[in-house]
């Protein structure tokens, strides 16, 4: 039986929750497993949406011309959550953590419609501006000097910075590659 | 592009700024401790009074009756953070004494592990530091629900190194003569801790009607 998106959405946002002391334990797993599950748990229930009668969506339409403002609202929103003091305040305080897990969920409910409308231009654009913002964000975690998060130790921080690096240098990869292919599919 | 398209640009970019301010406290905090050190500078908080066991087994509280006080948070066993701020206290307890002003500062530092740091573990480690009762007092509470209440007020977050010891997050706190946590430091102003902690005691003289050593700013 093929899993139906809404059941992936409800497993990973269930994962993403009912786990979260586990997941927030390591300032590694908390970035890149637990964001990106919340993430891509509101893109999946974008798409177990899709066909769905919203009129309300579709009257906002105009708004989200080329998909424009709905990516970088999304982007906004994962850029947030790149900041240690709203990781460390996540951690301890419910009412953060409730907003990161629906502002991220949203983001990527948000996101996953708005890509459907974007111009390949504009994809290109987000994707770039994504991975330029993660290296960064890698590349100052290595480099920090100071525990950024009371809540993770140093060497954590550290592992997070390489690890964020390493997902940028995977993700171009494909992305390189992607767009390798339907460069060539054009000529 | 539609009307429509830039306005919604315009909504989307609008709701970014005004999510990134949350995150970081109008744009003034990367970290929390940062946040932390804001907060406490424009709106003091008072500390939750709680009993301290010092090295000779008498009990302590945070605030002192007469003198503004300079806190930090450590555990005896701790080889990394604590000896570090074990070094930047002693550079306190030489300058409190240089400038002839331990009528109206003194030094305490709580330790966050009493399971351990007994009264005798204490007394060790204060002749080890060459800690002058006068000016510098070690203690540990006696209550860890208070202990935890306390961290949470001065924004120390402890967590376990998983080598049986500590990690955790190191600052001058200033506590006023009332108890009242008046100023968060970074540990390498000690010129500026005690200036602050001169400060808040000489304010306390104003009320009090006497005449204070130095003007108030």
């Amino acid at each position: 039986m093929k899993p139906s998106p809404l059941g992936i959405a409800l497993g990973m946002l269930l994962t993403a929750t009912l786990a979260r002391r586990v997941l927030e334990q390591s300032m590694a797993v908390h970035m890149l497993l637990q964001l990106p599950l919340l993430f891509a748990a509101g893109a999946f229930l974008s798409v177990a949406a899709r066909g769905k009668p919203t009129t309300q969506v579709d009257a906002a339409r105009g708004y989200n011309a080329y998909g424009i403002a709905g990516l970088l609202l999304a982007s906004g929103v994962v850029a947030c959550w790149m900041v240690p003091r709203a990781l460390d305040a996540a951690v301890e305080q419910r009412t953060w953590e409730v907003c990161k897990v629906l502002s991220l969920a949203a983001a990527g409910a948000l996101a996953e419609r708005s890509w459907q409308r974007a111009h390949v231009m504009v994809r290109a654009f987000v994707v770039g501006n994504s991975l330029w913002m993660t290296a960064t964000v890698g590349l100052l975690l290595i480099d920090a000097p100071n525990r950024l998060c009371a809540n993770y130790t140093t060497n954590d921080q550290g592992v997070t910075g390489y690890a964020l690096v390493g997902l940028t240098i995977g993700v171009s990869a494909i992305a390189a590659v992607i767009g390798g292919r339907r460069l060539a599919d054009a000529v | 592009m539609p009307a429509r398209g830039l306005i919604g640009m315009a909504f989307a970019l609008l709701v970014v700024l005004a999510a990134l301010d949350g995150a970081t406290r109008g744009f003034t905090a990367l970290t929390s401790d940062t946040a932390r050190m804001l907060d406490v500078a424009q709106h003091p908080v008072n500390v939750a009074p709680l009993i301290l066991i010092d090295a000779r087994g008498q009990s302590q509280s945070l605030g002192d009756r007469q003198r503004s006080t300079i806190v930090d948070v450590i555990y005896t066993r701790c080889v990394t953070v604590c000896s570090e701020l074990g070094g930047v206290f002693q550079q306190l307890q030489s300058s409190i004494r240089k400038r002839g002003v331990s009528d109206r500062v003194r030094l305490l530092s709580v330790s966050f592990d009493p399971s351990w740091d007994t009264p005798e573990r204490l007394g060790r480690y204060a002749s080890l530091m060459r800690m002058d009762t006068s000016i510098w007092t070690l203690a540990a509470p006696t209550d860890t629900i208070a202990l935890a209440t306390l961290l949470r007020t001065l924004g120390i977050r402890v967590i376990a190194d998983g080598r049986n010891g500590y990690v955790h997050n190191a600052a001058l706190h200033v506590v006023d003569a009332t108890g009242r946590l008046a100023a968060i430091l970074p540990v390498d102003a000690t010129d500026e801790a005690i200036d602050v902690a001169l400060r808040h005691s000489t304010r306390r003289a104003n009320e009090r009607g006497e005449h204070p050593l130095t003007p108030p700013r």
